[in-house]
């Protein structure tokens, strides 16, 4: 019994102390004198591995899952006739919802464990270590431009995830199943507000991003630098930060839309 | 400062450190001095703790207790600006040679000139070549560090640990899992850049014939603390067991063959106390 108290307490003080660090990293890499000459080749080119080499999978992903949202929406719109209202209907779930929320799980588990699993083997081979014996801070060389492509590059991927989805609706809805083309857009315009869908669904993908790299960033640099600890970290980075992204998009949907 | 400090590039004076919150001691009041200009040995048993004594010496370790002068200043009170311009007068050979996987070798030796110096891009040529040079490399500049041998990775790593003519260089197991003629030629280098380049070079290694033959000064470590000092003649001729043993190569001896445990009979016997009542029921046996 005692033991199990101990445990607990053990895991708890642990978790704190995982948050502490991961929390003083962050500080660490973002606070400072910006470098623009010497960041700014180091974020294009985490902007590429991060964001760049993510697009197939958010495109191919968006227009799924956009004729999915179609052709579900249809079946159950045209019992009601109500099939003009496809067009918003595949728009707002997109915007507001699938759009944020499918690319964070999308990109925590292309460039967050891929995030995780290089700074982690990065550690493991002492390039980290190394870097430090050079004067180099590696959270300013390494954490902080991976940061801030994540930051930057979600947003956007979740932009381009919409946008996708909702020519996927319209591949479906429209030129499958012959909804009215014009009813479609212009439906969907009247229904669908700047503020109100576009800029949230913006607000919750920023939130996510800083999340989901932040989680992907902290596992890998605080992980054991053996086999066994990177693939620990990189898992616990998929899990964290889906879960994460799951919770905390329930909290910003009801600040927004309850 | 006093005239022996001037003499030596790294003071350690009763450094107390311990892994985690105390759980594991690694030393004790050790006290060890490094002569400048100087090839010194750090030698032990593995898990002594020698890579530790390294990262102590470049700050990435914070002791306990103790001071840890590096050319006068005292490392742990360092701020972390005041320990990054320190840290621009050492480097250190990793073991693993820790190139950047993602650059060129000549990459790898332009990036701490590059992130120190505002050099154009002709002079920073020039300066790699040279390093290159030194250690043998200049074919393999564009070559990445996947496609190297472990040895001309470690030279590579070596090539870039002198890029910015550092005063200290610490070389952490150079030798280990070489083949015997690239175990030849870093014994060479480490050799020929401490004189030519007037480094103080510290090497942690237990590779003893190698060492011995190019080291001025020689630790050993055992126990928490320094056991034996000296030149490598000094100590060849030491009649302290640990020394004999560690210089011989023995098996057993005042370093146990056996990682501290239980009484080996007690461990495959079970307990004692169950020990003693099998033998009175033997005994009763045998009576009956």
């Amino acid at each position: 019994m005692l033991d199990r108290v101990a445990a607990l307490g053990k895991a708890v003080l642990d978790n704190i102390a995982g948050a502490g660090q991961a929390m003083v990293m962050l500080l660490r890499a973002l606070v400072g004198k910006p470098q623009i000459r010497k960041s700014w080749p180091l974020l294009m080119q985490q902007m590429y591995s991060v964001g760049v080499l993510s697009l197939v999978i958010i495109i191919v992903s968006g227009l799924f899952i956009g004729m999915v949202i179609g052709l579900q929406g249809y079946t159950i719109l045209v019992d009601f006739g109500a099939e003009q209202s496809l067009g918003p209907m595949v728009a707002l779930s997109l915007l507001r919802e699938l759009g944020p929320v499918v690319t964070a799980l999308l990109f925590a588990g292309r460039a967050g464990s891929a995030l995780t699993a290089e700074i982690g083997l990065m550690k493991a081979t002492e390039q980290l270590s190394s870097l430090e014996m050079m004067a180099v801070d590696p959270l300013r060389r390494v954490i902080s431009p991976r940061f801030w492509a994540g930051f930057y590059s979600m947003p956007i991927l979740a932009i381009i995830f919409s946008a996708v989805g909702i020519y996927g609706g319209y591949l479906v809805g429209v030129r499958w199943l012959g909804v009215d083309e014009g009813a479609f857009w212009s439906v969907m315009q009247s229904n669908v507000e700047w503020g109100q869908d576009i800029l949230n669904g913006i607000i919750k993908s920023l939130v996510f991003a800083f999340v989901v790299t932040w989680i992907a960033l902290h596992k890998g640099f605080h992980c054991t630098p053996t086999s066994v600890g990177i693939s620990r970290a990189t898992t616990s980075t998929v899990v964290t930060a889906s879960l994460a992204v799951l919770g905390l998009d329930f909290v910003l949907t009801a600040l927004m839309f309850g | 400062m006093t005239s022996a400090d001037a003499d030596d590039l790294v003071v350690i004076e009763n450094l107390d450190f311990a892994h985690g919150y105390g759980a594991h001691q690694v030393y004790k009041g050790l006290e060890m001095r490094i002569p400048r200009g100087k090839i010194t040995a750090v030698m032990g048993p593995s898990g002594i703790g020698k890579t530790t004594l390294l990262r102590l010496i470049g700050g990435q370790l914070k002791p306990q207790s103790g001071s840890i002068k590096f050319a006068g200043h005292d490392i742990p009170q360092l701020s972390r600006s005041a320990l990054y311009e320190q840290r621009k007068r050492m480097s250190m050979l990793f073991q693993s040679g820790a190139l950047f996987t993602d650059m060129t070798v000549f990459d790898n030796i332009a990036f701490p000139i590059r992130e120190h110096s505002d050099l154009p891009d002709e002079i920073i040529e020039t300066i790699v070549l040279m390093k290159l040079e030194a250690v043998g490399l200049r074919g393999a500049r564009d070559l990445m560090p996947g496609e190297l041998s472990g040895g001309m990775a470690r030279r590579a790593a070596l090539a870039r640990a002198i890029a910015l003519d550092p005063e200290l260089i610490m070389y952490d197991e150079p030798f280990a899992g070489q083949d015997p003629i690239s175990m030849g030629v870093i014994v060479k280098l480490i050799k020929s850049l401490n004189n030519s380049l007037g480094l103080t070079s510290v090497v942690v290694t237990h590779d003893v014939a190698e060492v011995l033959t190019i080291a001025d000064k020689v630790f050993i470590i055992a126990d928490k603390k320094v056991v034996a000092e000296g030149t490598p003649e000094e100590l060849k001729a030491s009649d302290d067991d640990l020394v004999q043993q560690f210089l011989s190569g023995d098996a057993d001896g005042p370093v146990p063959f056996h990682y501290k445990a239980e009484s080996f009979a007690k461990d495959i016997l079970g307990e004692e106390a169950d020990a003693d009542s099998d033998a009175e029921q033997r005994k009763e046996r045998d009576n009956a």
